[in-house]
């Protein structure tokens, strides 16, 4: 089946990257990248469209909301682009619009809290958990805060 | 040789400024992976970024790393000694709860003060080794879907 990964900085990509080995051959992969991210697409094999980077540190809290909606109204036409049947993340910023689209089209939602939390829930997962349609933690400490999470072993 | 990371993501001027004094002082090759510092060393070899660090992690003695977990997580993979440090450019203390885990795991040497760095560069403790708990994410993901 075809799934659509949202890639990060640094470590959310290298965990995509971990998973998608996980998953297999036996899948068709895009990807979505932030569009300041000049690493990630090098290291992945498979269509790539490009969000703008809405959790850019520093820049006003009015120009992350107005990429966020910008990003979601383009989530719409990657979602019908590349009819992928679910979309999987480890949280970087542009996985809320993409999530909450795809659940408007009737996609799949999957979320991976990012390796690096261990008690503290990223902020990324706060917002995502209640879009998600599984939704993993890799520290079981982190259960308590995410009832519905699964603690499925960690990708490292 | 001493391998020195900061990541891609966040600039560490602190942790390479200090190593860079130290380097004349420390008899052995020192390799700094710098990211987006605008410090530059002056006594030790440097790049910004490669595509992959795992050569130099082979070959290094020691690994010196930001508390990024990705990299602490593929150092402690291929069983090398390292200090790691929190780095405080980051706007929350994520990887302070992450070290201060792993370190009282008993997985790596977690320099809080980055003062003590010398004294822990001496020492180099072998840490004991990393077991990553099973991982079934990718099962769960595809029973799920199908």
């Amino acid at each position: 089946m075809k799934l659509l990964v949202i890639l990060g900085s640094g470590g959310l990509t290298a965990q995509m990257r971990l998973l998608v080995e996980l998953l297999g051959s036996g899948n068709e992969y895009e990807f979505v990248l932030n569009d300041n991210d000049l690493l990630s697409a090098g290291k992945v094999n498979g269509k790539i469209y490009k969000l703008l980077n809405n959790r850019i540190y520093g820049e006003p809290k009015l120009v992350h909301v107005y990429k966020t909606v910008f990003d979601f109204v383009e989530s719409f036409k990657i979602l019908r682009e590349s009819r992928a049947k679910a979309v999987i993340s480890a949280g970087s910023g542009i996985t809320l619009p993409l999530f909450i689209a795809a659940k408007l089209l009737g996609k799949k939602t999957v979320f991976v809290t990012t390796w690096c939390s261990v008690n503290q829930p990223s902020m990324a997962s706060r917002m995502c958990y209640r879009f998600s349609d599984l939704f993993f933690v890799q520290w079981p400490e982190l259960k308590k805060h995410y009832p519905k999470a699964i603690y499925a072993g960690r990708l490292a | 040789m001493i391998f020195v990371t900061v990541g891609t993501t966040y600039s560490f001027e602190s942790l390479v400024e200090e190593i860079d004094k130290m380097a004349s002082g420390l008899n052995e090759k020192v390799i700094v992976q710098n990211g987006r510092n605008k410090y530059l060393p002056k006594h030790c070899q440097y790049f910004d970024f490669k595509a992959s660090i795992k050569e130099f992690i082979m070959q290094a003695d020691l690994v010196i790393t930001h508390g990024g977990a990705g990299t602490c997580f593929e150092v402690l993979s291929m069983r090398k000694k390292m200090i790691a440090l929190a780095n405080p450019s980051v706007h929350d203390n994520h990887q302070e709860d992450l070290l201060k885990k792993l370190c009282a795991e008993g997985y790596l040497v977690w320099c809080k003060d980055i003062r003590e760095l010398p004294v822990l560069i001496r020492d180099r403790k072998e840490m004991r080794p990393y077991q990553a708990p099973e991982c079934t994410i990718h099962e769960r993901i595809m029973g799920f879907l199908k």
